[in-house]
């Protein structure tokens, strides 16, 4: 969305909009030198508090948990989280035997189907989908997902341009588990009834980005003319706004509800034409002036993608470069990041077949099938596409904290990384789900630990996050079939 | 784990006991110990047997649908059919909504801000290209914009194509508002008519199709009104908006009529737009647009994306074969012909004087193996793994894609063919599947939902897992097509058939054949899914269809369906049941 026109014009010469954020962007984007980033808020660096959770699709080989529990040198990363290395490793906790099954079966049963659709949608929901669905008799449904209870909470809301971001990487539209498709592909709900997709082209990321900020108009001139393109927009914007109210008196109720949803959406847009016009979104750092990096488009019926075209290091690539941004700009402090859907059938052609003990990898040869397959063979192919997400997180984490915020902290210290599957493994249950924290340190987050839980619900995990990390004070979060109260899981906090 | 394209449940085995069926009315009966398929509303199927409810379906409940949002597909074919563009704003990252296997369907096509984004920077794409266009504007300009009686006008003609019926007067006023504030702001007449075009574009009359309710509190059904009709037939037949004959069709109430609704579907179908119901319909049905992103493994060097192109544009064109002639459904699984390009031809060893690729000849070739859609390549690669056939996959694809007979949701912790043989182990494969999974069938408990659908992928074992002819396994053991199914209700003393001929005339005999498309039809032209409501307009339709004399061809069952009450009428919701 460009609710106005990025000035292009003025590329190459130094200016707000000039230059990112130091964080040395690896890609071809055409980002210019580097500007001092100054802060413009008075909020100072360092007290930002952030969430990133990122998605980990159809599971993680066995080879992701840990020999040993333990803290410190008790405990060593296997072969699979060998990409966090050990710098990493200081800030990283593995949480072992979190299940989510308790939302679907009151007996706790790990067994849940059709598995990839109800996991994925409950990861960050913990919301039987099913009976959320039935209850509220509409075709889609879940609960508010755990970061956007962060994200709509005054802790958050409005102290960025951006409440919240949601990104990932999947290219092929491919199934959906015979359920709707929220459920596979987004992990993000802002309400039992609004899940959010998110946006894979990192384009559009970096529109979504910049679209937020308020240019610098170099003139008189040129400010009028903005004044008038903002005018413009905003009559469009009412005559849609006022048929639509019109349309909506004459509609049943449901289908009022459908029309509200509309409305939101265009004021929605509207209160950032006027925000922008506002100068809303004070930035802690110039952006840069343009995009002309990887497109990416998802497709159900283009020719499967091929090394030859697209290449998911490079996406993912740029997608992190685009995540490291938001966070050290502080458009946003809540991004949702899917590293593909749930049942991705994605083949990773680009990645060579690896081989696997528990202790380490080395180069095998030879093509992983696609994923969903890989995921159900097991094996060395199965480990082999972990093993390259794993790197692909472990990557984003190194650089957020390679940003130096506040002296000696970085922005990785100020964000809780939960990253993780919504399931176990090829075996598809919903207990003993892959689950590490990441960075958080000054968020009351320990590290370097593997900790081995006696079986908790996954939804202790998220109402942890969110009582004891970040202080909300909610009562409750998600289901649990068998009517348990939520609790805290104190092992996870900082002695 | 889905049915249609998943590719190891079917190797579990034993039974979970409720079965999947949901409102769809076709289940297994619990557990499939009798092995007995059945429906929830009697037998259905080809003639009149079992069907209920033959005097029609007057006065029964045509359900009701949630205000529709244009997908991608119908809003590009809808600004390319009404403005005459050649862009196509829509891409696979707008927000889709899918749900059962169809892309249409309006309960989950949601919306949110960042999807409304999309429409405003598309708006003003289109709305700019039109104006910049001498041809494209004509189409609704013909004055001096500057004039406001003109720009009045302009916008009355260009929203009654966008929002497919006339503004009424507030309406009128409120785009002509956006045409005086531009003024106002000092632009021109055509700048000013291109922002109210944008308004219009970007409106929620053009971006949903809706429907009204006399009385919104009431749940009584009523005759939707005739530019409501004239919207679910383009979107069903064009996926896209109703063109200037139809709206007049509308307009002079033509299209309410039996002869009149008759007539404009004929004509509908006759038209070159009614390939997109080939293409979307059938594409999303028959799995054309699987194919393109079907996996398959690189020890198959035969099959390219060029082969998968073509295989998936095959699927797309026999059905359109079937759509635009008069021929009948029944023979779809038997019919012996194909399309090929250069690519296809080669592929499968018909000689054709086609070449290159992307341009296809129909051929009809009794001299090899393969007829019938259970012979094309898209279908057979689509049901299969990447690197083996799966027999389940396959038979069960053909139960409930083309039977709408669902098998139910596998059991936990069931072993499977393929399974993780440690670290250096990675995947074995069966050479020889079949042995396979009659090994796994020993367990009593698989066999009873095995029995269900294994033998129609089994008869198709003489086709590898990209549809190429195959005499022998990887193990050199022959390959036996012959299969059995256990006795049931509609086949009493058991079936037995063997090979792709045999399941061809198997499916095309089975009752559940004809509904099938019956109700696949129905689902994509109402874009809901359908409920125990919809039986009996189904059923008037059927008896419609089949009715003895007159060819049952897919174009016939579209006249029966769109002529009940179930296309033609709908009620008031029964009101959200929100948090």
């Amino acid at each position: 969305m460009s609710t106005h026109d990025a000035p292009n014009d003025r590329r190459g010469r130094p200016s707000r909009r000039g230059m990112l954020c130091g964080a040395g962007v690896a890609l071809g984007l055409p980002w210019l030198e580097s500007l001092t980033p100054r802060p413009l808020r008075a909020e100072a660096p360092g007290t930002r508090r952030r969430f990133l959770p990122i998605y980990l699709p159809n599971g993680a080989h066995e080879y992701w948990r840990p020999a040993t529990a333990g803290s410190g040198p008790a405990w060593q990363l296997g072969s699979i989280l060998e990409p966090f290395g050990a710098a990493l490793k200081s800030k990283l906790t593995i949480v072992s035997n979190l299940e989510n099954g308790s939302v679907f079966n009151a007996d706790g049963s790990a067994h849940i189907e059709p598995s990839h659709a109800l996991l994925g949608g409950a990861w960050l929901t913990c919301v039987d989908t099913v009976a959320a669905r039935a209850r509220l008799g509409v075709a889609e449904a879940a609960g508010i997902s755990v970061d956007q209870v962060l994200a709509r909470h005054a802790a958050f809301r409005g102290k960025t341009a951006l409440d919240s971001l949601q990104v990932g990487l999947s290219t092929p539209l491919g199934s959906c588990d015979n359920e709707p498709c929220s459920s596979t592909r987004s992990i993000s709900w802002a309400g039992s009834t609004s899940p959010m997709y998110k946006l894979v082209d990192p384009l559009e990321v970096f529109n979504r980005i910049v679209g937020v900020t308020r240019p610098a108009e170099p003139d008189a001139a040129a400010a009028l003319e903005a004044k008038k393109r903002i005018a413009r927009n905003k009559s469009v914007l009412d005559a849609v706004l006022e048929n639509a109210s019109r349309t909506r008196a004459r509609l049943g109720a449901r289908d009022q509800a459908r029309m509200d949803e509309f409305l939101e959406s265009v004021r929605g847009v509207e209160r950032r034409v006027v925000g922008v016009s506002a100068g809303m979104g004070g930035l802690a750092c110039a952006l840069p002036s343009g995009y002309t990096g990887l497109r990416v488009e998802q497709s159900a019926s283009a020719p499967r993608q091929t090394t030859k075209d697209y290449d998911k290091g490079v996406h993912a690539d740029a997608m992190n470069a685009l995540i490291a941004l938001a966070f050290e700009c502080d458009v946003t402090r809540v991004i949702s990041y899917m590293l593909e859907d749930e049942r991705s059938e994605f083949t990773y052609d680009n990645v060579p077949e690896r081989a696997f003990t528990a202790e380490s990898s080395s180069p095998k040869g030879g093509a992983c099938p696609e994923y969903h397959t890989a995921q159900h063979a097991g094996g060395d192919v199965f480990a082999t596409l972990t093993w390259w997400n794993v790197g692909k997180a472990a990557d984003l984490c190194r650089k957020l904290d390679s940003i130096e915020e506040a002296p000696g902290t970085s922005v990785l210290d100020n964000t809780v990384v939960l990253f993780g599957a919504c399931m176990h493994a090829g075996d598809h249950a919903a207990d003993r789900l892959p689950v590490a924290l990441v960075g958080g340190a000054n968020l009351g987050l320990g590290g370097d630990r593997h900790l081995v839980l006696d079986k908790r619900p996954l939804r202790d995990l998220h109402f942890t996050l969110l009582n004891d990390v970040y202080g909300l004070g909610v009562t409750d979060f998600g289901e649990h079939k068998a009517g348990r109260p939520p609790q805290s899981i104190r092992e996870l906090l900082k002695a | 784990m889905t049915p249609r394209s998943n590719g190891t449940f079917v190797q579990r085995c034993a039974f979970i006991g409720a079965c999947a069926g949901v409102a769809l009315a076709l289940t297994f009966a619990p557990g499939c110990g009798d092995g007995t398929p059945r429906t929830a509303s009697g037998t259905g199927g080809r003639g009149a047997g079992g069907v209920p409810g033959s005097g029609g379906s007057g006065g029964a409940d045509p359900g009701s649908k949630a205000m529709h949002r244009l997908n991608g597909t119908e809003y590009n074919a809808t600004v390319a059919d009404i403005l005459g563009t050649t862009l196509q704003p829509a891409t696979g990252n707008w927000r889709g909504g899918e749900v059962g296997g169809f892309d249409n369907m309006a309960a989950v096509l949601g919306v949110d801000e960042l999807q409304y984004g999309r429409y405003l920077d598309a708006a003003k794409t289109l709305a700019t290209e039109v104006m910049a266009s001498e041809p494209l504007r004509s189409r609704f300009v013909d004055c001096a914009l500057d004039d406001r009686d003109c720009a009045s006008a302009s916008i009355a003609r260009a929203g009654a194509r966008l929002f497919r019926r006339p503004l009424d007067g507030d309406e009128r006023q409120t785009y002509l508002r956006v045409y005086e504030s531009s003024r106002e702001l000092g632009d021109d007449g055509n700048a000013a008519f291109t922002l109210a075009l944008q308004a219009l574009l970007s409106s929620a009359e053009f971006l949903y199709r809706i429907e009204l309710d006399p009385e919104p509190a009431s749940s009584a059904a009523h005759r939707l009104g005739a530019y409501e009709l004239a919207s679910r037939l383009s979107y069903f037949l064009w996926s896209s908006a109703p063109d200037e004959a139809l709206l007049d069709a509308a307009a002079s109430g033509t299209v309410l009529s039996d002869d009149g609704l008759g007539a404009t579907v004929d004509r509908m179908l006759d038209d070159p737009r009614a390939e997109r119901l080939a293409t979307n319909f059938a594409g999303q049905w028959l799995g054309a647009r699987e194919v393109l992103v079907h996996p398959v493994a690189p020890k198959f060097w035969q099959w390219s994306l060029r082969t998968a192109q073509a295989a998936s544009q095959e699927i797309v064109f026999y059905f359109g074969d079937f759509l635009r002639s008069d021929r009948s459904w029944f023979e779809f699984p038997e019919a012996d012909f194909n399309y090929v390009d250069g690519e296809l031809a080669y592929f499968y060893g018909i000689p054709a004087d086609v070449t290159g690729f992307g341009t296809f000849q129909r051929l009809e070739n009794r001299t090899d193996r393969r007829a019938g859609f259970l012979g094309l390549a898209g279908f057979l690669a689509v049901t299969s793994l990447d690197r083996r056939t799966s027999p389940s996959r396959r038979g069960r694809w053909i139960a409930s894609t083309l039977l709408c007979t669902e098998p139910p949701a596998p059991p936990p912790n069931v072993p499977e063919l393929e399974r993780e043989d440690g670290p250096d182990g990675g995947a074995a494969t069966p050479a020889n599947i079949r042995a396979s999974l009659e090994r796994h069938r020993r367990d009593p408990g698989c066999a009873a939902c095995h029995a269900l659908f294994d033998p129609y992928g089994l008869a198709l074992e003489e086709f590898d897992a990209i549809g190429l002819a195959r005499k022998t396994y990887e193990d050199g053991v022959a390959i036996d097509a012959a299969v059995t199914f256990p006795p049931s209700p509609s086949y009493p003393d058991g079936l037995r058939f063997q090979g792709l001929d045999g399941l061809a005339h198997a499916v095309a005999t089975n009752p559940n054949f004809g509904t099938c498309l019956a109700r696949k039809l129905f689902t994509y032209g109402l874009g809901r899914t359908l409920t125990t409501q919809d039986e009996p307009h189904l059923a008037r339709a059927r008896a419609a269809w089949l009715a003895p004399g007159q060819t049952p061809s897919v174009r016939r069952l579209i006249r029966a369906l769109v002529t009940t009450d179930g296309f033609r009428s709908r009620r008031a919701d029964d009101g959200p049941v929100m948090p």
